[in-house]
């Protein structure tokens, strides 16, 4: 029965019929482990990626990790619970809840148009419907949103739409998501490009990639050019030293200080969780002169994402300010999982006790002491920086935050 | 064919720039579209040991040298991986072969250098795992004399021979060649601390730190050297304790009293204090600038009050109560008592915030 040939010869057969059925390639591949064929099941895993990239059970069968268990459907099941089960939202106050569902949907549009590289964005993504972050709004819109928006009072003051914010902090916390709120507010007039837009496998072709980017940008001035993980772009040269990448970063600085063509009306973001990993020439005034702390969720911030992260799922009696106290440290990510793993812990009791129930409270408190905020490395590092390379002051945002939370 | 060639030197440029998770995606695809492709394998084992996965790196590094038997690098990747899993015997082996196959190329001998010292680690007196080390790792330094690396690992195996300066030569060396050479920095640092000089220790460390603050080994160490050097105003501050009682007991058992007693415990007293205060002030000033907010001066500081003040205690008495020291006797050793106990946990716990033992930056060696 486990490996029964004539099975496995009729399940080829199907997949010769029907060759874009990707869960039938799959459940052939598996087989084909089992049996002890690996050369054949990486060669169908191989056809799964080709229809699928992103196929997770297929990678799985080739990096030679185990493959995803198929011991129970979470999210099936959750959904087939939530049809049985109404959603019904019962929150202290109501009135703050509406804006944290609109972030969703605007997510959401964001995601659809996160494929194409070297484009605009399109979302409908606002800054405000980022909750709590008052400083990182506010500096945002005096870096650029509002000379942008105020081309007369820009000439009056004398303020140069150039040069770069760089936004950094721990990972998880909403870099990202502020960048996608910034290209909603100025809509075709944001370029939003990532390490793998630029990377290439000629020589050379990177550095073009770059030069395209930034000629495109010159061209449709004034706009923001959003560089997100611009460690990767960017990195210390000196960390670079028989790679082809040290080119990119020179390319990256050329394009940045050009003599031959203006920079006027091209400003830049950019996100990075390891600012340290940067090369010090991009920190120069004109290129990324200024640095902007995004730290990890304040507590209204904490609760919005709560609320978020639990819209669509049946829930009674949840109070997201209670679990915001709870969540002191965590990150958006880290909430987003708690969500999970409450829901996890929901389903499971439904399970056993063959009767479906709610996600309350209880689950959600247990999620949070099962699941450790995930900053901890990231901190490790940051104190390593505000006490032994904070040259110039650089990290001094960075640094007084470490004291208020006694990790100095 | 060619879109895979493409697909890979992609891969290549991913995994320069340090971007594993990445890769990994982008070399499965390739693997699985050519199975039989040995430098696919080899790149995804590279990705995998990059990534921390050395448990799937030497699966894919085995498959490529099934693959493709006569590749120096696919043994050399099965080496690596197999010293990151623990199995240094089998890495000392394959990084050999990786060697017979390739006897021209630095990386292999540097290699073998450093998976010979890994299986020769932890047990004393393995000598002739050492020398291959040394015999490996100057056959890499004439390969490639330019490399920091090779002088990097050079400075390991003499360091591990007992060697101290020929290691902190070749420490140096590779700073001249990469000064931005962070292990190198914090290797110099071990080897100042092991020399009983603190100060310069935390010197190398900060360095070391200001290189490659994502490394919060770096930071580590600092705190150990800072440890170290609070280690001598600590023990002060036992002799002081000890010292007290002595006097105190010493004017007990004499039994002098009146002004020449008192004026002796006061100038104790001062000494001790001003004793404690200028070595604390030497350690302070050897440290650099950086390192000396981690000084645990309010804890120390509480230790020294608390000592002291057993022997204001007998001051006091003899102040107050005067000529009646021998009748307060028992509340006073009762108080000194509580007084030494108290304020030796105040300096060990103060010490054992500190991580004593150092630890150092694994290799950072490219694969």
């Amino acid at each position: 029965m486990e490996h029964d040939p004539a099975l496995l010869a009729s399940l080829r057969r199907a997949v010769e019929a029907v060759p874009d059925d990707v869960g039938l390639r799959l459940h052939l591949a598996t087989l084909l482990i089992e049996a002890g064929q690996r050369d054949a099941a990486i060669r169908e895993a191989g056809a799964i990626l080709q229809l699928d990239p992103a196929n997770a059970g297929a990678l799985a069968l080739i990096t030679g990790s185990e493959p995803a268990r198929q011991e129970f459907d979470w999210r099936a099941a959750e959904s087939e619970l939530a049809d049985v089960l109404p959603p019904r939202f019962v929150s202290s106050d109501g009135a703050a809840s509406s804006g944290a569902e609109g972030a969703g949907e605007a997510s959401e549009a964001a995601d659809k148009s996160e494929a194409l590289p070297f484009d605009v964005e399109h979302t409908t993504l606002r800054l405000a419907d980022v909750a709590g972050m008052k400083d990182v709004k506010q500096r945002l819109e005096a870096a650029f949103l509002a000379p942008m928006r105020n081309p007369e009072l820009r000439r009056l003051y004398g303020k140069s739409l150039r040069g770069g914010l760089l936004m950094y902090g721990p990972p998880g916390c909403g870099k990202t998501f502020i960048a996608r709120a910034v290209a909603g507010e100025l809509g075709a007039r944001f370029l939003a490009v990532s390490f793998a837009d630029v990377v290439d496998s000629m020589l050379g072709q990177s550095e073009r990639n770059i030069h395209a980017l930034f000629g495109l940008a010159r061209r449709s001035a004034p706009c923001v050019v959003f560089l997100d993980e611009v460690d990767a772009i960017g990195q210390k040269r000196t960390q670079l030293r028989h790679t082809p990448m040290r080119a990119v970063v020179n390319q990256l600085l050329l394009e940045l200080d050009d003599a031959t063509s203006s920079n006027e009306g091209v400003f830049l973001l950019a996100a990075t969780n390891h600012p340290w990993d940067l090369d010090s020439a991009l920190r120069r005034p004109g290129r990324f002169d200024r640095t902007l702390l995004v730290l990890p969720p304040d507590q209204p911030a904490r609760a919005a994402i709560f609320r978020f992260h639990l819209r669509d799922r049946p829930i009674e009696r949840v109070d997201p300010d209670r679990l915001a106290k709870l969540t002191d440290g965590y990150s958006g990510a880290d909430i987003a999982h708690i969500c999970e793993s409450a829901a996890e812990l929901a389903l499971l009791d439904s399970v056993r006790r063959g009767e479906a129930r709610m996600i309350g409270q209880a689950d959600l408190e247990a999620a949070v002491r099962e699941v450790r905020p995930s900053l901890g490395p990231w901190f490790d590092a940051a104190r390593n920086v505000a006490l032994f390379a904070n040259e110039g002051g650089a990290y001094d945002e960075l640094a007084a935050y470490l004291k208020k939370k006694r990790l100095l | 064919m060619n879109d895979v060639a493409t697909q890979l030197s992609r891969a290549d440029a991913i995994l320069a720039a340090g971007r594993f998770a990445e890769a990994i995606t982008l070399v499965a695809a390739v693997v699985g579209a050519e199975p039989d492709n040995g430098r696919a394998w080899s790149l995804l084992a590279q990705a995998q040991i990059g990534a921390g996965q050395p448990a799937e790196g030497l699966a894919a590094a085995q498959r490529a040298i099934q693959l493709d038997p006569a590749s120096a690098w696919a043994y050399r990747l099965r080496s690596i991986a197999q010293r990151r899993t623990g199995q240094a015997r089998e890495a000392l082996d394959a990084a050999a072969e990786a060697c017979r196959l390739d006897p021209h190329h630095w990386m292999n001998h540097l290699n073998l250098a450093q998976a010979a010292l890994a299986e020769a680690g932890g047990q004393a007196g393995h000598s002739s795992g050492l020398q291959l080390a040394q015999q490996a790792s100057s056959t890499a330094r004439r390969l490639a004399p330019n490399e920091p690396s090779v002088h990097y690992v050079s400075g390991q195996v003499s360091r591990a021979l007992g060697e101290p300066a020929t290691a902190r030569a070749h420490f140096e060396q590779t700073l001249a060649l990469d000064p931005e050479h962070s292990s190198a920095v914090n290797e110099l640092g071990r080897l100042t601390l092991e020399f009983g000089k603190p100060g310069d220790a935390a010197r190398h460390f900060v360095q070391a730190a200001r290189i490659a603050p994502g490394q919060s080994v770096y930071g580590h160490n600092v705190e150990v050297a800072v440890a170290r050097a609070e280690r001598s105003v600590r023990s002060l501050i036992r002799w002081v304790i000890y010292g007290s009682w002595l006097v105190v007991i010493a004017a007990l058992v004499v039994a002098q009293r009146g002004l020449a007693y008192r004026i002796v415990m006061l100038a104790v007293l001062g000494v001790a204090a001003a004793g404690v205060a200028v070595c604390w002030q030497i350690q302070l000033r050897r440290m650099p600038k950086e390192a000396r907010p981690l000084f645990q001066g309010r804890s120390m500081l509480l230790a020294l009050g608390v000592s002291l003040s057993s022997l204001l205690a007998g001051v006091a008495v003899e102040e107050f109560v005067p000529g009646q020291l021998g009748n307060y006797l028992l509340p006073v050793v009762v108080f000194m008592l509580a007084a030494r106990f108290a304020a030796f946990k105040i300096l060990r716990d103060g010490a054992r915030k500190r991580y004593d033992q150092i630890s150092r930056r694994s290799e950072a060696v490219k694969a």
